[in-house]
């Protein structure tokens, strides 16, 4: 009997709670629905059939681990914005005489009513757009498309067991709301105007601080190690600038304006400065909110992106030949032999070789101080060389030259940069500089990742003289000859694929073989998979972020309705107010957006030199994907300002 | 010559549900002479908050009109209206309808700013209404911070600052305790003898007694009306008992 009356005043609730209700159930509903799809894929025993599949449900894997902790965060928040907004009828309920158990009681049926809806819809849902989203999957590891997928059973039951721990957590954090609760406070409390926000000098100035510091630090980054040490220290820093700039900085910007008589006493500026002084003092936090996780949407989505859309030109980068063997210190006779092989099986499958290479090279990692090569720690140095030493036979058969050295001359190429001077000192041995090359054939040599290590290559007649000087009997191994064949081939020609196979397949295990239409596979899955969860989170992330924009649009209308009606009173026409409410309405909608722009041009620099950690040195790629997603996601922003804009309307008027 | 001229004015309230309509005035007619302090009595319900709605143009009458200074206000647009009722109106209400985002100055302002005129401008005439209202002390405050009573002048300086031709108060005493109601009577009957017009609409005799003439209200028509003539505060006040009495009674030809 009792309990049949519970259950009707939790449905009644809900029914009559629309506005609170209906995006709640939306959120947890669309929440449940992402985390099953992403499970079922993950454990669908399809995705091993397709290449690249078993390194794809890794990365999946991951990718669930962190919804499902921004899925617990966001739920969590978004329960206790709606319990907050129903404190008065909470007293109500405790002055009508239930007491605080019978309370929570209704609260945990409302949320189990709400949690069993959510579940059902989100995972039927789920499986509906699972088979699609599947299929995009596919598409993006280019792979062919299986239409084959079915309801999940292992993915509903983590789904329903991750749900049912956030529903306990929900649960447990109303009840101690409804056990904090003061009745009397809050019916009396809620017209108690409240304090203007003072001015704050010490939080603005660490504010404008943080934030200019997080910026420099991203501005001055040159190489992409160091990029990574640091990219985590500034986007520390532009979170908390962030939070102070909406806390503190904006107040304090606003009561300069206020303090301008002449700017604010003007019916323009008037109802809008002195109510967004209110505004960000009640909702600095979820401003900020907004403006981080648009700023996570962004970033992540735009540099998912570049790397998928980047990943040949990364390929190409890393794996500049389609196929390089390379063996260490054996005879001249074994790599004779390999390089035979090599014509053979391309003469047998009638593939021609491009961009040919074979050469015998020596590498050692050295310190430069301008002309001056040495390898002496000790000794004063700008940067760490890496140093490539070519016999002068081998290069003109490469780049088709020919040069003529005497033994104490020599040619060089310095990676994007110039030596600048007619002689190079190679550990204490002057060598003059006959010339300096702007390109080298050999591609493996037009590239460096980190910036701060040179790359030298120095073209002698016999490098084995280079080393007459060195005791290098404590360090032998470096300074032993390595062999390389590299090339490339004709993607479209005929049996390339049997070619490739039998490439493998040269010589023995002294030789390395790299193939890049080996790698290729592994690229798809990798960056199809980092795309995938980047907009997996960018659509979660936007949700939070249209859930806490619709919260905070409702509770203001309620809060402006009244003011308006005031301002009306005393002669402000309904045009008036109109444009005075889209003023307002618009500042604090594109605020956080603009500023989360600011946010993504400064970050652009540090995250291009993070990117090419990835082999993706292509800005453009990067500047074009940041640029697209920086346009959907401001229509998407704009329509759920549009959504939300016309509920706060319904309740100011 | 008359300030205010309202000339069968009516208006019906069709609900929205049972298509029923309810009548709150009946073709009410009355005039306010410049300089004048005109109570409107009468009891909840009576229709003297619609009346006063009608006259500060927040609600239109459904029949009749309403001359200021020989202008039919009543048959104006939306945006006409406000710029007449900002230009000359000025309000008090019950709850004193302070904005809580603003200071006691700013709120004052309020109307000046609405016009845009010049800060210089705004202050040279704001000034002299808060120094006759004693708000000095006050003017940096917010509204949460100060009492009923200064939250009224605060009000009434508002409703000064534009020098309006007509300043219409509804309850002003309703909030106040009875020395801040004798404070806020006093400051009317003050402005009123440096020739503001005034009129107010209360069910308190106490107030009522104050001003020069009475309108009695009920069921929407203005059946009866008592002028002060030689009478000094207190007689009047009896006055307007023994009226109200013969109301109770059903007495129709007080």
């Amino acid at each position: 009997m009792f309990k049949r009356f519970y259950h009707k005043i939790a449905i009644d609730n809900i029914k009559h709670n629309k506005e609170l209700f209906l995006p709640y159930i939306i959120t947890w509903s669309l929440t449940i629905m992402m985390y099953y799809i992403l499970l079922a894929i993950t454990y669908s025993p399809e995705l091993s059939d397709v290449g690249g599949g078993d390194e794809m449900r890794s990365i999946l894997n991951f990718g669930c681990m962190i919804i499902a902790i921004f899925s617990i965060i966001f739920l969590f928040y978004t329960n206790s914005f709606i319990i907050k907004k129903r404190k008065k009828e909470i007293s109500l309920y405790n002055v009508l005489g239930l007491d605080k158990y019978q309370i929570s009681l209704i609260m945990i049926i409302e949320n189990i009513y709400i949690g069993l809806f959510s579940l059902i819809v989100g995972i039927l849902i789920g499986y509906l757009f699972s088979k699609l989203v599947f299929v995009i999957l596919l598409k993006l590891l280019k792979a062919s498309i299986v239409f084959d997928f079915n309801f999940s059973m292992i993915a509903t039951i983590i789904t329903v067991i991750l749900f049912f721990f956030v529903f306990i957590l929900v649960s447990i954090f109303n009840i101690y709301q409804i056990m904090i609760n003061d009745p009397v406070n809050l019916l009396i409390q809620s017209k108690a105007g409240e304090k203007e926000p003072k001015t704050k000098w010490i939080s603005t100035i660490i504010g404008v601080i943080t934030l200019g510091t997080g910026y420099f630090i991203a501005q001055t980054i040159t190489d992409p190690i160091s990029a990574l040490g640091v990219f985590f220290i500034a986007v520390v820093l532009v979170m908390i600038g962030t939070y102070l700039l909406f806390t503190t900085v904006s107040i304090t910007f606003l009561k300069h304006l206020k303090s301008k008589h002449n700017f604010y006493y003007n019916s323009k500026h008037f109802p809008v400065i002195s109510g967004m002084i209110y505004r960000m003092k009640q909702n600095a936090v979820g401003l900020a909110n907004i403006c981080i996780l648009s700023t996570m949407v962004l970033v992540t989505i735009a540099t998912t992106a570049s790397l998928y859309f980047g990943q040949n030109d990364a390929l190409k980068q890393q794996y500049p030949y389609d196929i390089v063997y390379t063996t260490f210190n054996q005879n001249d006779q074994y790599n004779t032999d390999l390089l035979n092989e090599v014509y053979d099986l391309s003469d047998a499958y009638h593939i021609e070789l491009v961009d040919f290479v074979a050469f015998e090279y020596i590498e050692r990692m050295t310190l430069r101080n301008g002309n001056k090569i040495m390898l002496d720690q000790n000794e004063d140095y700008d940067s760490y060389c890496d140093l490539m030493i070519i016999a002068l036979d081998y290069y003109n058969a490469i780049a088709q030259s020919e040069f003529t050295l005497d033994d104490n001359e020599i040619i060089t190429y310095l990676y994007n940069d110039h030596i600048d001077e007619d002689n190079l000192i190679l550990f204490d041995k002057e060598y003059t500089i006959i010339e300096e090359l702007d390109q080298i054939k050999i591609k493996n040599f037009n590239s460096a990742l980190i910036s701060t290590i040179d790359k030298l290559v120095v073209i002698i007649n016999d490098p084995k003289l280079l080393f007459e000087n060195i005791d290098v009997s404590d360090d032998q191994i470096s300074f032993l000859p390595s062999y390389m064949i590299g090339f490339n081939v004709d993607d479209g020609a005929e049996n390339i694929d049997q070619f490739y196979k039998m490439a493998l397949l040269v010589k023995d295990n002294l030789t390395r073989v790299e193939s890049k239409d080996l790698v290729r596979q592994s690229f798809y899955s990798l960056y199809s998979g980092l795309l995938f969860i980047g907009i997996f989170l960018g659509l979660l992330f936007l949700l939070a972020t249209a859930l806490i924009i619709y919260y905070k649009q409702i509770s203001e209308g309620y809060d402006d309705k009244q003011k308006y009606q005031i301002m009306s009173n005393v002669g402000m026409t309904n045009g008036e107010i109109t444009s005075c409410i889209n003023y307002q309405i618009k500042l604090v909608f594109y605020l956080p957006i603009i500023l989360a722009c600011i946010h993504l041009i400064f970050a652009f620099k540090i995250i291009t030199k993070l990117l090419a950690l990835f082999g993706l040195v292509n800005i453009k790629i990067f500047l074009l994907t940041s640029v697209i997603t920086v346009i959907i996601y401001m229509i998407l922003y704009f329509m759920i300002y549009k959504l939300t804009t016309i509920t706060y309307k319904r309740i100011i008027s | 010559m008359s300030l205010l001229r309202v000339e069968g004015l009516s208006k019906t309230y069709t609900t929205r549900f049972t298509k029923s309509t309810v009548t709150a005035l009946k073709n009410v007619t009355f005039t306010v002479d410049e300089g004048e302090y005109v109570a409107i009595m009468g009891e909840s319900g009576s229709g003297k908050t619609t009346l006063l709605n009608i006259l500060a143009m927040l609600d239109k009458p459904t029949s009749g009109s309403i001359l200021l200074n020989e202008h039919d206000i009543s048959k104006q647009t939306e945006k006409q209206r406000t710029a007449y009722r900002r230009d000359n109106l000025g309000f008090v209400f019950q709850e004193f309808n302070l904005l809580d985002t603003f200071s006691v100055l700013d709120n004052i302002l309020l109307p000046l700013v609405l016009k845009n005129e010049s800060y210089e401008k705004m202050m040279n005439k704001a000034e002299p209404i808060i120094n006759n209202l004693q708000i000095q002390h006050i003017i940096n405050k917010f509204p949460y911070e100060i009492s009923g009573g200064e939250k009224q002048r605060t009000a009434v300086a508002r409703a000064m600052i534009t020098s309006p031709k007509l300043l219409l108060a509804d309850e002003p005493t309703g909030s106040l305790d009875s020395s801040s109601s004798q404070e806020l009577l006093s400051l009317f009957s003050k402005i009123n003898k440096e020739k503001q017009t005034i009129i107010m609409v209360t069910h308190s005799t106490l107030a009522a007694s104050k001003a020069e003439r009475i309108l009695f209200i009920k069921d929407g028509i203005i059946f009866h009306q008592l002028k002060r003539e030689q009478l000094d505060d207190q007689q009047f006040y009896q006055k307007i008992n023994e009226t109200l009495l013969g109301l109770v009674k059903g007495d129709k030809n007080v």
